[in-house]
């Protein structure tokens, strides 16, 4: 095989295939969006995107270019499974995903030192190269001033400046990629010392037989002399190891520290070619980041300006949701009302009314909150907020014997537990993994919102507390503090008994600050709005309608004597539910809940939401239809006259819900997550186990000390 | 009136099958990437 770069031919009419790689938080996932007009999830912190994603578009002659997002990743040496994905992927060792044609290296234009390394390594794999240099703006305004002509010629690949949050420069980069494809691929641009080349080549030599193309296997043979893992794909060379060995001691023996070598012959060539193309106007310390950092990222101020925000952001999903939630309330019983006027007297009508609309209308009015809640966590996201306080977590984290990498699918799991415990894939350690998985589901999630609003918005009075917080608001976050705080406690356990091992440290990079992006949070809060309306349609729709026959049948005996309100009542208790939950009474009545709460809370194994939907099925069955849930709830009493429930109740509740992983798709993604099989189960039922025992005592223990102080 | 009934029959019978297909399928998904994927280590 010839040493020469081959031209790449590719059909021009056929899809032309591009892989986007990068260091973390370059703004890849935006630059993909950008391109294909898709919306994936963008953040200001590393590890947002963990698998592959497909998209494509279409060039102004009508070619198709299909787009692959791959994860992050500083190397091509990396060791957790999210970042091998992009290697077999760029050597077509993948069987699951195509070889690229071009791959597009997103670089951070303010970090070219730290992230030319990557570029230096996909440079010579083999393949055609563009490079986006993105947040193109962001190095203007910190005075970096980039010679691109001068760049392409030291790098030899089509080089494009992009914001891709603003969409600028992907026309030219759309050309670019077109271009690169029908161009040479690049090759490496340093030269490596004579005598290490020659100790290299036979490792090289055993690569190429092993399958991998003489560019890629020039770049692997001087990548593997630092890495110590397994590599998957090159596990078929059965030479390798071998060869390895020698070569490292024929290093040794010319006294080059072989796992340095890749490190200082790339950032070496990396210096040289950064002194002849970029510049830095002004001091190079000193950035408005690192002043704000010094606030943010304080001892003692840091902690407390991030309890600030969150309580800020939590008092503001009750105030500024309320009016909307109003509306949409009074929108759900009207459009009920209507619709059960239309339809004659029998079990259909009772089935929509009380059912359907009793059901899924009190999720349904919970919307403006998920909105609220995730119009903030998005714009602190994108700001770099969120990986400062990853920072700030990190302290604590090392301390319970974490790594710091597990914040952010904790911080994932505020929003869902499913994609929190996807995101441990970034974690190499397979018990620091594990560990997290774990302790993912703890996180307060947005499925969690609508019971804490419902009861929240009921029982706790808004009594100001300090300016801009109330006990509404101070509730809230003390929900979510408690989740977490458990988390940590919890993790802690199991690093020091099931999953010991020693703590690593983790390498944060802290993303400048940056302007929250519109469309992005736009797009964020769609997202999760579009969810949450998808589970209200469908899962909660349906179990709705189950509930509601449950609830009603078998038809009973009822006393036509008696006012109507307690006839439903009647006919109620002798539904199957109604007998279920008397069944299932004593388990709860300790905790002091009655029967429809307990019905309520198993109806809830399926999804947590189904609480709420389920006492709007279970009073909609047995009481007024004009009520708002609410108020129906206030309403309750007891044969003896007495409240059923109280502020104490709710907050028991509450804690019950922050701690009883009452999810069938956390259950499920855990037995994957965790091993899958047999093993998979095993630490599925221990998480299910722990959590529903956490729940029972935690509640439980909220009434007994509640009551001890008076509360009732 | 058995219009009213057998209306009801379909639909719970319909939610009943939904709910249970969705159960179907989350343990048909779980199952396929438990038997070993490469990729995200599973």
């Amino acid at each position: 095989m010839s040493g020469l770069p081959q031209p790449v031919a590719t059909d021009a009419t056929a899809p032309l295939r591009v892989a986007i790689i990068g260091n973390p938080n370059t703004g890849k996932t935006t630059l993909f969006n950008a391109l294909t007009g898709l919306r994936q999830r963008v953040g200001n912190f590393a590890g947002v995107t963990v698998e592959r994603v497909e998209g494509s578009f279409s060039m102004p002659d009508g070619r198709r270019v299909t787009v692959l997002d791959l994860p992050g990743s500083y190397s091509l040496s990396a060791a957790s499974p999210d970042e091998r994905i992009a290697l077999e992927t760029l050597l077509g060792r993948d069987d699951a995903h195509w070889r690229p044609d071009v791959v597009l290296v997103v670089v951070d234009a303010v970090h070219l030192d730290r992230n030319l390394f990557l570029a230096s390594q996909i440079c010579e794999l083999g393949l055609p190269v563009v490079i986006a240099l993105n947040q193109f703006d962001a190095a203007e305004s910190e005075g970096i001033s980039i010679d691109v002509p001068t760049l392409i010629y030291e790098t030899g690949v089509p080089i494009v400046p992009t914001v891709a949050k603003r969409g600028e420069g992907i026309e030219p980069l759309k050309q670019a990629l077109l271009i690169a494809s029908t161009l040479p691929a690049p090759t490496r641009k340093f030269l490596l010392p004579p005598d290490v080349e020659a100790v290299l080549a036979p490792l090289q030599g055993e690569l190429e037989r092993g399958g991998i193309n003489y560019a890629a296997a020039q770049m692997e043979a001087l990548r593997l002399l630092s890495v110590r893992h397994d590599e998957p794909h090159l596990a078929h060379i059965a030479g390798l190891p071998a060869k390895l060995a020698q070569v490292r001691s024929a290093l040794d023996a010319l006294g080059v520290a072989a796992e340095r070598l890749e490190a200082e012959l790339r950032y070496t060539w990396i210096g040289g070619v950064l002194a002849r193309s970029m510049s830095r106007r002004g001091p190079s310390g000193g950035s408005r980041t690192d002043r704000v950092d010094a606030v943010v990222l304080h001892r003692v101020g840091g902690p407390l300006l991030f309890l600030a925000v969150m309580a800020v952001v939590f008092q503001a999903v009750f105030s500024w949701a309320a009016p909307l939630q109003d509306g949409i309330e009074s929108l759900v019983l009207a459009l009920g009302a209507a619709v059960g006027g239309l339809l004659p007297e029998g079990d259909v009508q009772s089935l929509v009314v009380d059912g359907v609309f009793a059901g899924v209308g009190s999720v349904v009015v919970f919307l403006p909150q998920i909105g609220i809640l995730f119009a903030f966590l998005s714009i602190l996201e994108q700001s770099g907020y969120m990986a400062r306080a990853a920072f700030l977590m990190d302290r604590i984290m090392r301390r319970v014997g974490l790594h710091g990498k597990s914040f952010i699918p904790m911080l994932s799991g505020y929003a869902c537990a499913v994609p929190g415990i996807m995101a441990t894939r970034t974690i190499d350690d397979p018990k620091d993994r594990l560990a997290t998985i774990m302790v993912v589901p703890l996180m307060s999630c947005s499925a969690r919102l609508p019971v804490y609003t419902l009861l929240i918005g009921t029982f706790i009075p808004a009594l100001p507390l300090v300016p801009g917080l109330d006990l509404r608001g101070a509730t809230m976050l003390a929900m979510y503090v408690l989740g977490t705080v458990t988390a940590l406690g919890i993790a802690a356990l199991f690093r020091r008994t099931l999953l010991k091992g020693p703590v690593r440290p983790m390498i944060l990079e802290l993303p400048p600050y940056r302007r929250p992006g519109l469309r992005s949070t736009l797009v964020s809060v769609w997202q999760r709005c579009a969810i949450f309306l998808r589970r209200a349609g469908t899962v909660i729709l349906a179990i709705s309608i189950v509930l509601w026959a449950l609830a009603t049948y078998p038809r009973a005996d009822v006393d036509a004597t008696l006012p109507e309100v307690a006839q439903q009542e009647q006919q109620l208790a002798q539904s199957v539910l109604g007998r279920f939950g008397h069944a299932i009474e004593p388990l709860v009545a300790p905790l002091g809940y009655d029967w429809k709460i307990g019905v309520s809370i198993v109806a809830s194994f399926a999804a947590r939401e189904v609480f709420v939907s389920t006492m709007g099925t279970i009073y909609g069955v047995g009481g007024e239809d004009d009520a708002a849930l609410s108020e129906r709830l206030l309403a309750q009493t007891r044969p003896d006259g007495s409240a059923v429930y109280t502020p104490l109740i709710a907050v028991g509740l509450m804690v019950f819900y922050v701690y009883a992983l009452m999810c069938i798709s956390t259950v499920a993604v855990t037995i994957r997550e965790a091993g899958g099989g047999r093993l998979g189960w095993k630490w599925a039922g221990v998480q299910f186990g722990y959590m529903l025992a956490l729940a029972y005592v935690g509640a439980g223990l909220t009434l007994v000390i509640g009551r001890a102080l008076g509360f009732r | 009136m058995w219009m009213d009934r057998l209306l009801v029959v379909a639909i719970v019978a319909g939610a009943v099958g939904f709910l249970v297909r969705n159960v179907l399928r989350a343990r048909r998904r779980s199952r396929e990437r438990a038997a070993g994927c490469d990729h995200c280590g599973g």
